[in-house]
């Protein structure tokens, strides 16, 4: 699914600096990045996303090599193959919980909206047990509730590939387990391929494979 | 919708107040100096037409713009009466018409004007219900004072007296409505006319009473010698004229010596104007203006001090702006975290420079909106508001 050759990166006007020679990540694996802050680990993740480019090498994503692509090929990619869910969860305020779910598709003009997409963020967020919950704002719901929404929004589009950063680092121990669940059953049930950035070590054992950082060469300090 | 303008709608709605707050104060900057103009001038247009309409005035000497005000938007007091023979000599030139004018009194808030019927055909009015004053003690009423007053034809006025604690001061005279006047959008809609003879009766200058000379009016005589009889505090004064006694009013005194506040003079043609104005030059008793030229005089003062407040609300309204760009350059930082999130997922960069400018232009939009409607009502209702505000 992810195949990454000779990658160098840098951020401008910073110190630091990855190099990933190798790396390649199964279609329809479980994989989880580790590694000390500051490893490159998100940074890896935004550019197997397309957000970030690479100053040298090759990234292919579910066989398309998304480094040769036009930054609006890569935008069009990102919306349709890959679902993303944030840490921060990043929902916005001012939206209910079913438009911030629907947001991929009111904010790119190639993904149209329209009822069957309504149901299936609906179906989605029953799914997760917030489906009572469409018409509230998001402050109105608790950490679990939010992270949840956010993988909704993620796997709208239906990605071949999700990728996770931190998913359960602002959960307590019982939502935790509930996003995994929700996570890794519909990793399971949609064949769909799953990449984490992860710092806790409880949660590594579910998945396949874990990707430690300090096998990398990453130098400095990643900026805010 | 669009999806980037239904996420500006629903950001806009989510920041109601602050959004609202921006529209009013931006509608504010944009409106004020404007509307304030279009009043101003809009304003200035109506005084300087009735100015303009009325060739020359007559008054006593004073200030001739109070002269004017009190003649011809029955705004202010004269102090200063001139007589009545004032305006039987202009007329004696043969150069002009004398239109005596006789404004002091008052029905509540509304002038009663006391003239002759050569006022009407001047001013161009005429009686959209009813008739013009015919006897002693009738009114004529303005469209506008006939609505204020809540009266119409066959109801009754009555005079206001100057001042509740003067006994010996001028009392009250109720007068039927026999007229209300078309409206005319002039200062003449307001007022209540009547004769200038009644307006003397109102003044005290002419009166009726009970027939002194009649039995029953015995408790009211003081003294007789021969023809002479002298009543006292208990004679019967009558406080409305009606046919049945109207034939008891009678006036004290020369009625050529009778005050008027103001003569409207009408020359024949600008020659006669012309030879009018310089024999009026050598008679100090009186004071003959142009009322287009006193409005000129006060209008100019009028639009300096205009000019300073349009440009105190231009300054205003800059440091408003200056706040407002403000507000919306924090707004845009404040975002940041949503256009990177947006980003993340895939969104076109135009769509988040129209999420992000959707708030300011729809701002700027309504309140531009809000701003032109506000100044096109000024422009329509404006005198009519301010008349309003002007009685609060």
């Amino acid at each position: 699914m992810i195949a990454i050759r000779d990658l160098r990166f840098a951020y401008d006007g910073t110190p630091f600096r990855l190099e990933v020679p190798v790396l390649d990540v199964a279609a329809r694996s479980t994989t989880a990045f580790v590694g000390p802050s500051g490893s490159g680990k998100t940074t890896l993740l935004h550019l197997a996303a397309g957000i970030l480019l690479p100053s040298e090498g090759r990234i292919a994503v579910d066989g398309t090599e998304i480094t040769s692509l036009s930054e609006r090929a890569r935008r069009a990619f990102r919306v349709r193959r890959v679902g993303l869910v944030f840490q921060e969860f990043e929902l916005l305020e001012y939206l209910s919980i079913l438009d911030n779910i629907l947001l991929p598709f009111r904010a790119h003009p190639d993904l149209r909206l329209d009822a069957s997409i309504v149901d299936r963020a609906r179906g989605l967020a029953d799914r997760v047990g917030i489906g009572d919950k469409l018409d509230r704002r998001p402050r109105h719901l608790s950490q679990g509730e939010r992270q949840r929404t956010a993988v909704c929004r993620a796997v709208l589009t239906d990605p071949p590939l999700l990728l996770t950063d931190e998913p359960t680092g602002n959960l307590d121990p019982v939502n935790r387990e509930k996003v995994l669940d929700i996570l890794f059953d519909y990793v399971h049930d949609a064949g769909t391929t799953l990449v984490a950035v992860t710092h806790d070590a409880e949660i590594l054992p579910r998945f396949g494979r874990v990707v430690d950082f300090r096998d990398f060469h990453a130098r400095g300090e990643v900026p805010a | 919708m669009s999806g980037p303008l239904y996420l500006a709608w629903r950001y806009l709605v989510f920041h109601r107040w602050k959004t609202v707050v921006l529209v009013a104060a931006l509608t504010l900057i944009l409106f004020l100096p404007v509307g304030l103009r279009v009043l101003v001038r809009q304003g200035a247009e109506r005084l300087v037409a009735r100015a303009v309409a009325t060739p020359l005035l007559v008054g006593a000497p004073g200030s001739p713009t109070e002269l004017v005000l009190s003649s011809l938007y029955f705004e202010s007091d004269v102090q200063e009466t001139l007589p009545y023979s004032e305006a039987a000599r202009i007329r004696d030139t043969g150069l002009a018409e004398a239109i005596p004018l006789h404004v002091r009194f008052r029905v509540r808030d509304q002038p009663i004007v006391g003239t002759t019927p050569e006022y009407f055909a001047f001013r161009g009015l005429h009686a959209v219900d009813g008739r013009f004053a015919a006897v002693l003690g009738e009114a004529v009423l303005g469209d506008r004072a006939a609505r204020d007053l809540g009266v119409a034809v066959g109801d009754h006025v009555i005079s206001s007296p100057e001042s509740l604690f003067d006994i010996a001061g001028v009392y009250p005279l109720r007068m039927p409505v026999v007229g209300v006047l078309a409206p005319s959008d002039s200062p003449d809609d307001d007022a209540v006319f009547v004769d200038v003879k009644t307006a003397w009766v109102i003044q005290g200058l002419g009166h009726g009473h009970e027939d002194l000379s009649r039995p029953e009016a015995a408790p009211g005589v003081l003294e007789r010698e021969g023809n002479v009889v002298i009543g006292n505090a208990a004679v019967v004064q009558y406080n409305e004229i009606t046919a049945e006694n109207i034939d008891s009013f009678h006036f004290h005194g020369d009625p050529s010596r009778f005050p008027l506040t103001a003569v409207i003079a009408v020359p024949r043609d600008e020659k006669a104007s012309a030879l009018l104005q310089g024999r009026y030059q050598e008679v100090p008793a009186v004071r003959m203006v142009r009322p287009e030229v006193v409005m000129g005089d006060l209008l100019a003062t009028v639009f300096t001090v205009e000019r300073y407040v349009v440009a105190g609300a231009v300054g205003v309204g800059l440091a408003t702006l200056a706040t407002v760009v403000l507000v919306f350059l924090l707004s845009l930082r404040q975002r940041a975290r949503e256009r990177e999130t947006l980003e993340k997922i895939g969104a076109a960069p135009r769509a988040i420079r129209v999420l992000m400018a959707s708030e300011a232009m729809f701002v700027l939009l309504v309140a531009g909106a809000m701003a032109l409607t506000l100044t096109w009502l000024a422009g329509r209702f404006g005198p009519e508001a301010a008349r309003l505000l002007a009685r609060l």
